[in-house]
């Protein structure tokens, strides 16, 4: 496991022209909205003195007008998008399982990057098919092309697993805490409960996508043609070997962890007033992106190598 | 014929005349705070699991009008939450869906038995069979929050009766600040409280609603709690006397003299601490924190804000009479945090609850100052709620300022359990403190004259507690705080211990201002005006004119003058509109390139008003109101106009923050596949 990490970790890094293509696809698939949210913004500051406040902070005051007045995309405004706000404020819609809830057009620009992203994997996967790390544009949308029809089933049989897990199950465990603590009197067990059920949404959820990306990986590495055979293979692999396949996830999560902690002490708040400074505060944020795509891809490659390690032990044991 | 010597007669009289009170005026006893007509002597027991109180109140009343009282009206405010019938849950589901109620949560308190006790001039007499239910409001038959009892002779003007209420309560699981949880006990409107009997000869004694809070005459309370030992009890007033019971359990005897209501409170996990608060100038207060033990280190927090409370109110308004304050601290999610009650006040904290959020430091602030709003000058919270709600909620933005500086924006993760603090998100005084948001979220809304009873529910809070709030910071502004302060003081100082209405306290500020402020008031209470001044356009055009001009029997055409020696002349005008029904003079600041800034005052009553300049310089900006000192216009962005804006640079600094979210975004989204 550890040594599938050290893998992972050396193939990643190994990859920086990938991870450069795959930032620039989320960087220009976010540009159109930035923009629009730039224009709503201006129309929005107009010709008043309030610019001077947001050039130089923020104004809460001219805020309450705006929220009071915005609809569609200008929704999605808010102070807490500041610093660590932009990561918890998503990290709690995922665990919450509100991601598709709030204005249309984001939800939708998210499951049309979803697809995207279904497609990159292949991409992904077979640059990491072995030790010897190749990309080639070419041959990394090529790959994406070639197995974007099954991942997008396997996309289908997994999201009908999310769909489960957070209209259903998630809501349920938490009127079960709410139910249990009925008449709790203390925050803390409370808090200790919800927690809970949060690390158990958060472990149901990592079981799923642990589960379709070996069946990714596997219908890559075997060149299956059956998405269900790869779930089935995905599902038993995980099962098989429980602990280490997700002692290894979680090797995963520490590195993500450790991103955002570090981008929790650094990132920028609102008082930039110089164009360097809100460039400077605009790149760290990109540099948080980035290392998040990164470790996206240290679980790729990581569970790659475990993978192929794995099946050549078992070639070997027969 | 003998003489008749008047003057023994007329002394006679006048002597009659100085110990007969006059007709209408409120007596007050001698050493009292207040008329104390309205005292009681209860006998409670907590059983804590049956979630239920047995209790035997004497009620002493004194009709202190000239008009005969042949009924009295008592409020039974449990009933509210007795089914769903009840006026109040009726009126409450306008505000939303409730959360499922389960059976044990419901709430009634039913009286047993209603008798007269003889003392002169009164007889003994059984009124139970006589009582009977009242919905005065709104004709409700199934609400019983209000009950009357037809008395056998009625009590005179000045007359005293005695009357002994037995009853027995299921205590609701909160609904609204009073009721359980587990075994945390928040016990307030718990017993069948008289209701204010006016000189009209008319009982003001409303339903229970919603949006509404309480009304009662001030009293001596002497109330004694029995509660299983081992429980932790805090109650208004001082304790008095603690006796061990033999069968296990404890009872408090708790004293309290000039307060209209009386609350308590009882745990088994309460910390005590205590500490004083000591002010030159204001007489000190002993102060008694009961804690929950994960906020054991925010005690000195809580003590904090009290102080700042007391400290400034007492300086603002007038001392703090009563020598010692509760603090209660209440359990998690039990609903009774955020309320008043005489010399007792919940306030509420979160286990996380990181300085510079404003919590628990502005609710302590602003329970702790209702002391002075609501329980010193006890207006009546049925009709008049802004009186208190209005008056506190400016002066907690104050005191908040004043102590503790601007809050920061907070926000609360994963169902409100963690907390992140934006420290460059600063919230001032103004527009945090004084809810302009909220106001501006339901500006279509009743005029403030109106009852608050008689509010939609969904958007009573923003009448009684934001609109007052801000055209209270607005008269601030204009009048000056010295001003207002003495306004505010003396409206304390004459009403305090009494029942101010609101043409009390306009009657006060036109005295102490010394302007007719009534035009202000019309605007503000009397009516729901919306208030909203905006600059249209500011132009500068070079003011040679163009065109044909007339000279010497014909025409010549004109054109600017040209040339680098031909000196710039600037026509400049801004147009300025009142988008808003709402009508209030504002300063108009119009400012140059050349830093040249003009002043104008606009009256703001036409619909539009155009200002022009000739000068060498073009107009850099106009803005109404730059003070903003009318607090309630609900867009102040228009307020402002640049001739030459560039908003490209903020927009665009806002935008790429929200695009590293949105990136964000997209990369969670990712995570699904």
């Amino acid at each position: 496991m550890v040594n599938a990490f050290r893998e992972g970790l050396r193939r990643a890094m190994g990859a920086p022209r990938m991870l450069g293509v795959l930032v620039l696809v989320n960087v220009l698939f976010a540009l159109p909205a930035a923009y629009t949210m730039s224009s709503i913004l201006q129309s929005a500051i107009g010709p008043s003195l309030a610019e001077r406040n947001l050039r130089q902070g923020f104004d809460a005051g001219w805020y309450g007008g705006f929220e009071f007045k915005a609809q569609g995309l200008a929704t999605t405004f808010a102070p807490s998008l500041v610093g660590i706000g932009a990561v918890l404020n998503n990290a709690e819609a995922l665990l919450d399982g509100s991601l598709l809830d709030g204005y249309a057009g984001v939800a939708a620009a998210g499951l049309a990057f979803l697809i995207l992203w279904t497609f990159l994997n292949g991409g992904v996967l077979d640059c990491f098919r072995d030790e010897r790390i190749f990309f080639s544009t070419s041959q990394f949308f090529g790959a994406g092309a070639r197995y974007f029809g099954r991942f997008v089933r396997l996309l289908l049989m997994s999201g009908v697993l999310y769909f489960l897990l957070f209209r259903y199950a998630a809501p349920w465990m938490f009127r079960r805490v709410d139910a249990m603590t009925h008449n709790t009197t203390e925050e803390r067990t409370v808090l200790a409960l919800t927690a809970a059920a949060y690390l158990l949404v958060l472990f149901l959820f990592s079981l799923i996508a642990m589960v379709f990306d070996y069946a990714k990986i596997s219908l890559v590495q075997r060149e299956r043609r059956s998405a269900v055979a790869a779930a089935i293979e995905g599902a038993r692999f995980v099962f098989h070997q429980p602990f280490r396949a997700f002692g290894l996830y979680c090797l995963g999560g520490v590195l993500f962890a450790l991103a955002v902690v570090f981008y929790w002490i650094v990132a920028p708040g609102a008082n930039q007033s110089r164009w360097y400074s809100v460039a400077g505060a605009f790149l760290l944020g990109q540099a948080f992106i980035i290392a998040r795509l990164w470790v996206r891809l240290v679980f790729l490659a990581s569970q790659t190598a475990f993978y192929t390690n794995a099946s050549r032990s078992s070639i070997s044991a027969a | 014929m003998r003489r008749f010597h008047i003057a023994p007669f007329v002394l006679l009289l006048s002597v009659i005349g100085l110990l007969v009170p006059q007709a209408g005026h409120t007596q007050t006893p001698a050493g009292a705070l207040s008329a104390r007509n309205a005292n009681y002597d209860i006998q409670v027991a907590l059983d804590p699991r049956q979630k239920t109180l047995d209790g035997r109140e004497v009620l002493t009343w004194r009709n202190e009008t000239d008009a005969p009282a042949t009924e009295l009206w008592f409020h039974l405010y449990y009933n509210a939450w007795k089914n769903t019938q009840s006026t109040w849950l009726k009126e409450d589901s306008l505000r939303g869906a409730r959360a499922k109620v389960r059976p044990e949560d419901w709430s009634y308190i039913d009286v047993s038995s209603v008798r007269v006790l003889p003392e002169a001039p009164f007889d003994a007499a059984d009124l139970t069979s006589a009582k009977r239910f009242a919905s005065p409001d709104d004709g409700n038959p199934e609400d019983q929050t209000v009950l009357i009892v037809p008395l056998p002779r009625p009590v005179g003007p000045k007359e005293t009766i005695k009357v002994e209420v037995v009853f027995h309560s299921k205590i609701p699981r909160t609904f609204a600040r009073t009721g359980y949880r587990g075994n945390y006990f928040f016990i307030a409107q718990w017993f069948p409280k008289v209701g204010v009997y006016q000189p009209d000869g008319k009982w003001n004694c409303h339903q229970f609603h919603a949006a509404t809070e309480f009304f009662s005459d001030y009293g001596v309370y002497d109330v004694r709690m029995t509660v299983p030992r081992g429980y932790v009890l805090g109650a208004t007033g001082v304790l008095k006397q603690k006796t061990e019971n033999p069968e296990g359990t404890t009872t408090y005897e708790y004293f309290q003299e000039d307060v209209h209501d009386f609350a308590w409170t009882a745990s088994e996990r309460y910390l005590e601490r205590t500490a004083r608060f000591e002010e030159p100038g204001l007489p000190p207060v002993e102060m008694r924190l009961l804690l929950q033990p994960e906020h054991s280190s925010q005690a000195e927090r809580h003590f904090a804000a009290t102080r700042a409370a007391l400290k400034h109110y007492g300086t603002w308004y007038g001392a703090y009479p009563y020598g010692h304050i509760t603090i209660v601290d209440p359990a998690y999610d039990s609903g009774a945090g955020g309320m008043e009650y005489p010399t007792l006040f919940t306030a509420g904290s979160r286990w996380l609850n990181p300085e510079g959020g404003g919590s628990p430091e502005g609710v302590t602030v602003h329970e702790a100052g209702h002391q002075f709003w609501y329980g010193i000058v006890g207006n009546n919270e049925f009709e008049d709620a802004w009186l208190d709600e209005g008056f506190n909620t400016f002066s907690t933005a104050r005191t908040m300022e004043a102590a503790f500086g601007e809050n920061v924006y907070v926000r609360r993760y994963f169902r409100t359990f963690l907390p992140v603090l934006f420290r460059d998100i600063k919230l001032d005084r103004m527009i945090a403190g004084n809810r302009l948001d909220g106001y501006r979220n339901a500006i279509a809304q009743d005029a403030q004259s109106r009852p608050t009873y008689l509010y939609y529910p969904p958007v009573a809070s923003t009448i009684t507690y934001s609109k007052t709030a801000l055209w209270l910071s607005t008269l601030e502004r204009e009048l000056g705080w010295e001003t207002l302060q003495k306004i505010l003081s003396t409206y304390f100082d004459r009403w305090k211990f009494k029942h101010p209405k609101p043409a009390d306290f306009f009657a006060v500020a036109n005295e102490v201002s010394g302007r007719d402020l009534t035009p202000f008031f019309d605007q503000v209470y009397r009516s729901s005006a919306i208030f909203d001044y905006a600059v249209q356009s500011v132009d500068s055009q070079p003011a040679a004119p163009r065109g044909y001009i007339d000279k010497d029997g014909g025409h010549i055409y004109s054109a600017p003058p040209a040339g680098d020696d031909a000196p710039p002349l600037y026509h400049s005008r801004i147009v300025l509109r009142r988008l808003g029904d709402g009508i209030w003079p504002v300063d108009v600041e119009v400012a140059f390139e050349n830093g040249e800034k003009l002043r104008e005052r606009w009256d703001g009553r036409e619909r539009y008003q155009v200002y022009e300049y000739d000068g060498p310089s073009k107009i850099r900006y106009a803005i109404v109101d730059r003070e903003r000192k009318l607090l309630l216009d609900v867009d102040y962005t228009n307020n402002s106009r640049l001739l030459e804006p560039r908003p490209e640079f903020a927009a665009r600094k806002w935008a790429s923050k929200w695009m590293v979210w949105f990136q964000d975004l997209l990369a969670t989204f990712a995570s699904f596949s």
